[in-house]
């Protein structure tokens, strides 16, 4: 028995091995690679020690970047799960009369990027119809993209986008959870309350950590439509990390942004294993 | 069995998923010079040279022979040139048999002695390789406004014929001959003005066959051997000329052709753009910058022969004339220069002599310069052993920006194949100062400036902490042309403002300026006022930008902008653009009536010319020209062709030494003649290139708003003029913001608060919170 089980051990090694090594050489080796880089000058001819970090963390633009980033996940992630929990349940309820709604929540996922920001353009745009319509009810317009009002557009975009994705994946981890629990509260006399306390949401949990996780990569994502609506230097409110990093690539300030990307990815680290902790634990996220 | 069966489809499945996963790996490196792929059997690796290649010489031209007409190969394998001494007026020809000198044949008495042209018209020379010539008289009725030609015709043996060559008149009337050829076959061929080509009979003058393409538009044609070629707008037609029938279609060359559309571009009276030639196995070359070629008959490629890269081909100033081959497979090219000299370009082939040189060294440029491509022509040919790859980033061909062509250049410079030299016009240069990523070329400078001379303030507009990590080759300046007053308003933008104010009140019907659309106005300012925004802690002025924005506003208020269309609007789309010359446009506006007024950058001895003929056409009106922008008493101008040698560079010796002749008088001097940051070659550009005795350079005859024609002469300006130019360039002292992303900022925010569309306050804070996110990172 432990014969076979070595032998499946090892095979399944060697199917996984091919995958492992293309990780190995285009991800982790250009990370190790990203690490040096944050200890060196940017040309990568000197070491600098931890100069790079002291710059960072004195930059500005840095602070600036972060605090928007942190802002916009702080909103967007607990805003993003309340909203697809909520829809979940009620498409749920509805069953197969709620199909249709299910359509209509996913199709933003298939809309291509460029589409995404013609459509942004022709909404917000200090020409475009939102201010169009406002000019029409007797309110001045103002111009959105370039204005703190950026940030509710971009929270707006994430959650339009990624809302679809979350209910689905809800869907599937309510479908998770036995409906035998569900009765036998019933019978027991519990309220809605009660059951979505007690039972759904300790059930869920699993689930809401890989939510979760995809949903705090996917944040990150909402660079492009920013980018390509308001180019490098959009409005303060909407100038995440992303935007930086693309700005010292083309500035050649490689010391800088391979320390920015090192603290990022310790912070993401950080997030994410204390997610698993805490939610993760519960049937070690496999819904079980 | 069954648990090895599973096993063995295990690892070999494993296996394949490995193969595919590494399958993916290795991209063609990015970024070969678009010229250095013509190449033909690419890059050789410096581990197995090949050898072999065509080596040039210059010929020197036959002594008294000013003007070259024509030049052919003849029947006994020499060459013969003839044209015309302009001082004496006479015709020669000569001859060279040894392929170095030339020895005078003489012409028939009848050409030198005034019986062709006895009312004094123009002749023209027209070889044929077995002695023969044709002579065309041209005369210009400058009352009837017609041109009148007559044909003589001399045999071998020098006998005279008049021929009486008549072209088809009746879907071009007032159609003349434009030029004249002999193939080497003896048979003589004449072009007209739409570029039908004819065989002419050398007994009657009368024609014998037509070769117009079927009435397609012709770009350009010629004779190859014993084929006619034609290039059209999509394809090339050959036709026999022994029998004046099409050959078959050679999609090869028609594709080889059709790619040069660069070449085909410089097809105009003093450049043909691609030359021809043929051999006797109707194989076809065919020579253009990018080098000269040869293409067999029914082949299914075209070889390249002679790189342009190596030699003077790609010279942008080289105009091409005629190739010729003879039976050594040695070449000659006729070219002419930028001062219409005739340079003869013998290419040789020499087997001992590497196919590619030794040394490479790689020039980036964010967009394609003129300069550049001079400089690096110049110093090939000084430097044979050494291959300069030139890479521009922003080709225009493709959907290339900016951004990306920096990234793209960033990843090379991090993989350690980056470039050797930079030109860093709309480059971030002080990021790469601030990084080390540029040597120090203060010894460069410091020779230029004992040899030539500099303007210093240009110069040294790069030094940081006593070393020169930049030096911009070249450089314009902001200048305004008006009246006295208005000339003496553009000390400062607010002034020029009032005056504008005033002018438009003066007189409503007139523009102030030539219509131009906000952005555009906004660029000229921004070269003559952005110089005073920055601060000393490297942030932007708010007052400087606010005060740049509200005298814009006026400014823009001044003139009419009925009847501007926003999808009609021209702006600059290369940074090259926003630094090159634009007076010379506006001027001619003002100079017809259209404004009252003109400004912009300065850039050239030609420019110059132009606004110091515009100025003198005007002398009741009291024009002049004063700087423009800036502050009082302190003066903007802007850098260009900025060149520093990157740090990681491995040649630094062939770097340092590109650089040198980049900055040379010799170089610096060729060309456009624009204003360079070498002294000697901006003394040298004073010397008027062409023209005549009086001063007479060119001009222009157009139409004015009313219809009356309206002739303005232009002359190469005066010793005082230059005294004049001299002195306002030696006190320019404040170098404009030379930032891309500074310069689209503002562009993009003011453009909307000329138009109205948003206030000051929101205009200066949104550009200022933009500037100053870009200026912390």
């Amino acid at each position: 028995m432990r014969k076979n089980r070595k032998k499946n051990g090892y095979q399944g090694l060697l199917f996984l091995l091919p995958s492992l090594l293309g990780v190995g050489i285009f991800v982790l080796t250009p990370y190790l690679d990203v690490v040096r880089r944050s200890f060196t000058s940017a040309i990568g001819q000197n070491f600098t020690g931890l100069e790079n970090y002291r710059k960072i963390f004195e930059n500005t633009a840095f602070q600036l970047a972060c605090s928007n980033t942190l802002r916009f996940v702080a909103v967007c992630i607990p805003l993003l799960l309340l909203l697809s929990l909520l829809l979940a349940l009620l498409l749920q309820r509805l069953g197969k009369k709620g199909q249709w709604f299910k359509q209509c929540f996913l199709f933003p996922m298939a809309i291509p990027v460029a589409s995404v920001v013609l459509l942004w353009r022709i909404l917000f745009d200090r020409h475009g119809m939102v201010n169009a319509l406002l000019n029409d009810v007797g309110f001045a317009g103002r111009d959105w993209m370039n204005s703190s009002s950026a940030f509710g557009v971009l929270v707006f975009s994430y959650i339009w986008k990624n809302l679809g994705y979350d209910i689905v994946l809800m869907l599937a981890g309510l479908s998770s959870i036995s409906t035998d629990i569900y009765e036998a509260a019933r019978v027991d006399g519990a309220g809605e309350w009660r059951i979505f306390h007690s039972i759904t949401l300790p059930n869920l949990l699993p689930s809401l950590y890989t939510i979760t996780v995809l949903s705090l990569l996917n944040s990150f994502k909402v660079f492009r439509e920013a980018y390509l609506v308001a180019g490098n230097y959009p409005d303060d409110s909407m100038y995440l990390l992303q935007h930086l990093f693309n700005n010292w690539f083309r500035e050649l300030s490689m010391d800088k942004m391979a320390a920015g990307a090192v603290v990022m990815t310790l912070v993401i680290f950080l997030v994410v294993l204390i997610l698993t902790k805490t939610w993760g634990k519960e049937g070690h996220g496999d819904g079980t | 069995m069954r648990t090895y069966k599973k096993k063995s489809i295990g690892i070999l499945l494993a296996g394949i998923l490995a193969a595919l996963s590494v399958t993916g790996c290795g991209s063609p490196k990015g970024g070969t010079s678009p010229d250095s792929a013509a190449r033909s059997g690419e890059k050789v690796s410096n581990t197995s040279q090949a050898m072999g290649r065509y080596l040039e010489e210059e010929l020197p031209l036959p002594e008294g022979l000013d003007e070259v007409q024509d030049l052919i190969l003849l029947d006994d394998g020499s060459y013969e040139i003839a044209g015309c001494n302009n001082s004496t007026m006479q015709y020669l020809r000569y001859k060279m048999t040894d392929g170095a000198s030339w020895t005078d044949v003489g012409v028939p008495e009848a050409i030198n002695s005034g019986e062709l042209n006895a009312n004094g018209e123009s002749l023209t020379l027209c070889l044929a390789p077995a002695g023969d010539i044709l002579v065309t008289a041209s005369s210009y009725d400058e009352e009837q406004g017609s041109l009148t030609e007559t044909f003589t015709y001399f045999d071998p043996q020098g006998q005279k014929q008049l021929l009486d060559i008549q072209v088809p008149q009746d879907k071009n009337p007032g159609n003349n001959v434009y030029k004249a050829r002999f193939t080497q076959s003896g048979q003589l061929f004449v072009q007209d003005y739409g570029r039908v080509n004819y065989e002419i009979d050398k007994a009657t003058g009368a024609i014998l066959k037509t070769y117009d393409a079927d009435g397609a538009d012709i770009l350009l044609s010629a004779p190859a051997g014993n084929r006619w070629v034609i290039v059209t707008a999509d394809q090339v037609l050959c036709y026999d000329i022994s029998t004046g029938e099409e050959l078959p279609k050679d999609s090869v060359l028609s594709q080889q052709i059709m790619e040069r559309k660069e070449s085909l571009g410089d097809s105009s009276g003093s450049s043909e753009g691609i030359l021809f030639a043929g051999d006797q196995k109707d194989g076809l070359f065919y020579c253009d910058r990018r080098g000269i070629y040869y293409h067999a008959a029914g082949g299914s490629v075209c070889e390249q022969m002679v790189d342009g890269q190596l030699v003077s081909l790609s010279n942008p100033t080289t105009m091409l004339q005629k190739l010729l081959k003879s039976e050594d497979d040695s070449f000659l090219v006729e070219a002419v220069d930028e001062n219409m000299v005739c340079r003869l370009l013998k290419y040789t082939y020499s087997a001992d002599t590497p196919a590619v040189p030794a040394t490479e060294l790689k020039v980036y440029s964010l967009e394609d310069h003129t300069f550049l491509r001079q400089a690096i022509n110049q110093f090939q040919h000084v430097n044979p052993d050494i291959y300069v790859n030139l890479e521009i980033g922003v080709t225009g061909k493709d959907a290339v920006t900016r951004e990306d062509a920096l990234r793209t250049l960033n990843t090379d410079i991090l993989a350690g194949n980056g470039p050797d030299v930079l030109i860093l016009d709309g480059m971030p240069l002080n990021s790469y100062i601030e990084k080390n990523m540029l040597l120090d070329i203060s010894d460069i400078l410091q020779k230029i400036r004992e040899t030539d001379g500099v303007f210093e303030n240009v110069a040294n507009t790069f030094q940081k902490d006593e070393k020169v990590y930049a030096i911009p080759a070249k450089f314009a300046v902001p200048i305004i042309v008006g009246d006295a007053d208005t000339a003496a308003s553009g000390s400062t933008l607010k002034a020029f403002a009032d005056r504008a104010e005033a002018m438009r009140a003066k007189d409503g019907e007139k523009n102030v300026y030539e219509r131009i659309d906000e952005k555009i106005l906004l660029q000229e300012l921004f070269a003559a006022d952005s110089a005073g925004w920055l601060q000393e802690d490297g942030s932007i002025s708010e007052v400087e930008l606010q005060n740049y924005l509200t005298q814009a506003k006026r400014i823009y208020g001044t003139n009419s902008h009925e009847g501007e269309d926003a999808s009609n609007s021209y702006t600059y789309d290369t940074f090259q653009e926003y630094t090159s010359d634009s007076i010379s446009n506006y001027i001619l506006d003002t100079v017809l009536g259209g404004s009252q007024c003109a400004f912009g950058l300065l850039s050239s001895m030609q420019s110059y010319a132009t606004v110091t003929s515009a100025t003198d056409s005007k002398p009741d009106a009291g024009f002049t020209m004063g700087l423009f922008g800036g502050e009082v008493n302190s003066h903007s101008f802007v850098p260009s062709e900025i060149v520093g040698i990157s740090s990681t560079t491995g040649e630094e010796k062939a770097a340092r030494s590109f650089i040198q002749t980049m900055l040379s008088s010799d170089t610096a001097t060729s060309g456009s003649y624009t204003f360079s940051t070498n002294k000697k070659a901006y003394e040298n550009a004073k010397v008027q290139p062409w023209g005549d005795d009086e001063g007479n350079v060119g001009g222009y005859s157009v139409s004015s708003q009313d219809g009356t024609q309206l002739e303005f002469m232009i002359r190469w300006p005066s010793q005082e003029h230059m005294d004049q130019l001299t002195k306002m360039l030696e006190s320019l002292n404040r170098p404009c913001i030379n930032d891309g992303i500074i310069l689209d900022i503002v562009l993009e925010q003011g453009g909307a608060y000329l138009k109205g569309e948003q206030s000051l306050e929101d205009t200066s804070k949104t550009i200022l919170q933009k500037m100053n996110l870009y200026l912390a990172e």
